[in-house]
């Protein structure tokens, strides 16, 4: 079978917990053949794979965001737009309950082939004004309009490029993809089936909440629009899968019906880590955090947990494993934050090999303001290493167990909260004991629920039933 | 995790923004400056020679020689002027002093060799004394880097700077000209067109000293980009063509009449048609003063609701402000534009009443009347024509700018043909008729786009601002790659 398989921003010129996913999965079910319909932002990214694609991967159609700015829009054209695709229009830049089938029926049949074209003709500006006008009109005309113009721009230009032709659609994320995915069910009447590692529309809505560039009054129509696209990707998805159960329960309160959601596990190849002993025995207590440094990952919150942690345990060593390239402002604010605080032992080691680095950690620690099902997680569980983690996505669930008698695999903690969060370091430092148990508990529960094989398995039978 | 379209949109939060583009209206006013001057300098020699006792016929050379000069300069530069004024205006709103007076410099040096060319041409066979086609070579360029220094003098608004280098001018070619026919053996053309050569020497010398002065104040930065202005080639091209086809249809009548059975040829060389010149000409001074006063009340009272009306876009305005802002603003200037055509239907008037005395005095036959007549009406409906394509380039509507210049110039062009096929009760309908209608499509031009102007202000922008560079800005920076280095 021909199945279509979408990303945005991860597969494969990203790494990360859905690429890592993706490239499992690609692998293992040779008896499927895969297109990959990508976004990324960087046309930089173009044909610069992180993965060695298998064979079985038929094509990649790699689409970036910031080609929207190369192009230029005609001014004065004019559309022929149903009464209905007009009000779905409104809707959408109103942020509210939206009619999608006129859009989807203005997209395939190629009502609008310029989307710059479009934003610079009245029937853009007249719909415009009516959507202001309907619950907006107290607003600066003129950030609003640009709000909208810029909202659109992104959606606009990928509706507008071609959706390969498949048997089965298959996104890895609600939002663009997921639109996609959507636009692609309803063009070519075949099904369609969303895995949400993360939940797209929460993501959003904290980005934009602290972003400084969305004016205040605005943020709502950012957070609506995104909630609508993820509404209606709900709505038409065949199947929802999702990794733990907390997911499941936002996505019931997003919209999604219950009965389309069924949760599906990452799954790691525990044999890789299993036997990672314990190598550096300087007498240290050794940190680590295999992450890349970004906001969403709130390494500042763990840098200042360390300061308190460095005053107790003074032979203590954070090491910070990943990419720094990511976001090399908030890296190089990181650098600063160290320096301000005089703080001592804090490795930032670029990108290095799990394998060989999480050998040399007492423990892990992640305090991400976002997550979902964390690989480093499972991985620092098989190599029997405790994790103390904040609560967010999957990470209760993954270190308290679902009452599967395991027991605790490490601490769990309030995001940031940087007094909890050094208190639980400094316990598990001062009490070996309880790190040895608890790495066991953790392999133990890694090798019950969460394999690769397990997870390969799942999605066999899916696209199966979906044959 | 995945998700990264919404950290994109950072590059798109950039607003446009509204320059002070009042200086097409002070360049329109000052563009009358030459031709005042020329206007002068004709009456004064023909009362010079008259005065001289001097044959009809060199008079009618001398005049031949220097309205085809102020003609066809003003053709050739109009759509020059337009787009430095527009980049004097936007380095000045910039604050780029810097790069205005080597502008001047650069238009010139682009100028005066490209209507080298026709210039030469046309006087090469031409069996006028060598001499005087060297004095009147000269005289054309002189008047072309007049009419182009006029720009940068509008931007002072000094206008009695002006009118002081203008009056030494006309006095010393007075004084001049006196002195080469009484003292000296010259020919008597030659003697006055080197008068005349001599006296724009002045005028230019004067007006440049003065700019120099201002602009070496004015700037501590050191420019040599002579040809900077030239990259607004590639985002006002269509500002030239408005200017240029509109100045051709103010003269394109003229011509076709030039070359129909009425024409007359000055030693074998100036095609005139005085039946037909003499009257649009009288016609013609009729709307000065409306032009002078348009520009006043546009000045106070419209430009404030047009301000009020932008800054509540780029300022923090609801639609509601903005669509009232919108309506008052339309208001203001549709009850100008009838200010205007009240007072230009007295002007005419008057003109016509004083034209019915005096005209026939000075020998006008009773066919240059009637047409007299027609072209006083012309001229009104091509005041109006202009005043409406000055507040859409206020408003940067180019396009609809163009359309109307553009429809002037075609209609003028086929309706005068049209006459001349009619015959003599003909002479002027063709003007009138596509002055008349070039005026009903700017009027409704005009209206439309003040009803649609929020769509214009906003979508009129691109969605994604950036710099686009055309030919001539990589033109330019191919020139001037050596000095950016530099700097």
């Amino acid at each position: 079978m021909k199945i279509c398989m979408l990303f945005e921003g991860s597969y494969p010129h990203v790494t990360g917990g859905v690429s890592t996913w993706a490239q499992m999965l690609v692998k293992n079910i040779s008896g499927h053949e895969f297109m990959l319909y990508t976004i990324g932002a960087d046309n930089k990214l173009l044909g610069k794979f992180k993965y060695d694609l298998p064979p079985n991967i038929l094509s990649v159609q790699e689409l970036f965001l910031d080609k929207i700015l190369e192009g230029k829009g005609v001014y004065g054209r004019r559309y022929k737009l149903s009464t209905d695709i007009r009000k779905s229009l409104k809707e959408l830049m109103a942020g509210k309950d939206i009619d999608w089938e006129p859009i989807f029926y203005m997209v395939k049949n190629k009502k609008i082939t310029n989307s710059l074209d479009f934003f610079m003709s009245v029937d853009f500006f007249d719909i415009l004004r009516e959507a202001y006008s309907e619950g907006f009109s107290t607003v600066p005309f003129t950030d609003f309009f640009w709000t909208i113009r810029s909202m659109l721009l992104p959606l606009f230009y990928l509706i507008q490029q071609p959706v390969p032709e498949a048997e089965l659609y298959h996104s890895a994320s609600n939002g663009y993809t997921g639109f996609v995915g959507a636009l692609a069910k309803y063009i070519y009447k075949k099904p369609f089936l969303l895995t949400e590692h993360g939940i797209y529309s929460r993501e959003r809505e904290e980005e934009i909440i602290k972003s400084g560039w969305v004016i205040g009054q605005f943020k709502d129509l950012w957070i609506n629009f995104f909630k609508n696209i993820s509404k209606m990707v709900y709505e038409n998805a065949d199947a929802v899968y999702t990794l733990f159960e907390k997911n499941m329960e936002i996505e019931i309160e997003l919209g999604c019906p219950r009965e389309k959601i069924k949760i599906v596990p990452n799954g790691i190849y525990v044999q890789d880590f299993d036997s990672i002993r314990l190598s550096d025995e300087s007498g240290g207590v050794n940190i680590g955090s295999i992450t890349r440094i970004a906001p969403i990952k709130d390494i500042k919150t763990m840098l200042q947990s360390f300061n308190i942690v460095k005053k107790t345990i003074k032979d203590s060593k954070l090491y910070i494993m990943g990419p720094t390239d990511d976001d090399e402002t908030y890296y190089n604010e990181c650098r600063q934050l160290v320096r301000r605080l005089k703080l001592e032992d804090v490795i930032f080691t670029g990108r290095v090999d799990i394998r060989e680095y999480i050998g040399k950690m007492d423990m892990l620690l992640l305090t991400s303001i976002s997550e979902g099902q964390p690989f480093v997680i499972l991985e620092s569980m098989a190599a029997s290493r405790p994790f103390i983690a904040t609560d967010v996505g999957g990470c209760r669930e993954l270190i308290y167990g679902r009452e599967d008698g395991f027991g605790k695999a490490g601490i769990i903690i309030p995001m940031m909260n940087t007094a909890k969060i050094a208190s639980a370091i400094i316990k598990l430092c001062q009490d070996s004991g309880l790190r040895s148990e608890m790495g066991n508990s953790g392999k133990k529960r890694v090798k019950k629920y969460y394999t690769a094989k397990k997870c390969v398995e799942s999605y066999k039978k899916i696209y199966e039933s979906f044959r | 995790m995945a998700g990264i379209g919404f950290e994109l949109k950072k590059l798109f939060k950039g607003k446009g923004f509204f320059s002070n583009i009042k200086a097409y209206l002070y360049s329109a006013l000052v563009s009358l400056g030459p031709f005042i001057l020329a206007t002068i300098m004709i009456v004064s020699i023909q009362l010079l020679l008259v005065y001289m006792d001097k044959p009809l016929k060199e008079k009618e050379l001398f005049i031949a020689i220097v309205i085809y000069s102020f003609i066809f300069a003003q053709i050739i530069t109009s759509g020059f002027t337009m787009i430095i004024t527009r980049f004097v205006s936007d380095m000045l709103y910039s604050k780029r002093l810097g790069y205005i007076l080597p502008s001047l410099y650069g238009v010139i040096t682009l100028v005066v060799p490209i209507t080298a060319v026709p210039a030469i041409l046309f006087l090469w066979n031409s069996p006028v004394l060598l001499e005087i086609k060297l004095t009147s070579y000269l005289l054309f360029m002189e008047i072309i880097i007049t009419y182009l220094m006029m720009v940068y003098l509008s931007v002072l608004k000094d206008y009695m700077k002006i009118v002081k280098s203008f009056s030494w001018g006309v006095a010393s070619t007075l004084i001049l000209s006196y002195v080469f026919i009484k003292f000296t053996y010259l020919d008597t053309v030659l003697g006055m067109t080197l008068a005349m050569n001599i006296g724009f020497l002045l005028i230019i010398s004067l007006l440049l000293s003065y700019l120099r002065g201002f602009f070496k104040i004015q700037s501590t930065q050191k420019c040599e980009k002579y040809f900077y202005f030239l990259t607004y080639f590639d985002r006002y091209y269509s500002l030239f063509f408005i200017s240029l086809f509109y100045t051709l249809a103010l003269y394109v009548h003229n011509f076709i009449f030039w070359g129909s059975s009425i024409g007359i040829r000055i030693s074998s060389t100036y095609i005139y048609a005085p039946t037909y010149d003499v009257p649009s000409f009288y016609a013609f001074l009729s709307v000065m003063p409306s032009m002078v006063v348009f520009v006043v009340s546009l000045e106070t009272s419209f430009y404030e609701k047009y301000r009020a009306y932008y800054s509540l876009i780029t300022g923090k305005g609801n639609f509601i402000d903005i669509e009232n802002a919108r309506k008052n603003m339309s208001r203001v200037l549709w009850s100008e534009i009838r200010n205007i055509m009240e007072l230009q239907t007295f002007f005419s008037l008057v003109f016509v009443v004083a034209g019915f005395y005096f005209l026939p005095v000075i020998g006008m036959s009773s066919l240059s009347f009637d047409i007299f007549l027609l072209l006083v009406l012309a001229a009104y409906c091509n005041i109006i024509l202009l005043v409406v394509i000055l507040i859409l380039l206020y408003f940067e509507d180019r396009r609809g700018a163009f359309f109307i210049s553009t429809t002037f110039l075609i209609s003028n062009t086929v309706f005068t043909w049209g006459t001349i096929y009619i015959g003599e009760r003909g002479y002027g309908f063709g003007f009138f008729l596509a002055a008349f209608l070039s005026l009903i499509v700017a009027l409704v031009e005009l209206r439309t786009f003040l009803n649609n102007i929020h769509y214009h202000t906003f979508c009129g922008q691109p969605v994604i601002q950036k710099q686009q560079i055309g030919l001539f800005g990589r033109m330019v920076r191919f020139f001037y790659r050596n000095q950016d280095q530099e700097s």
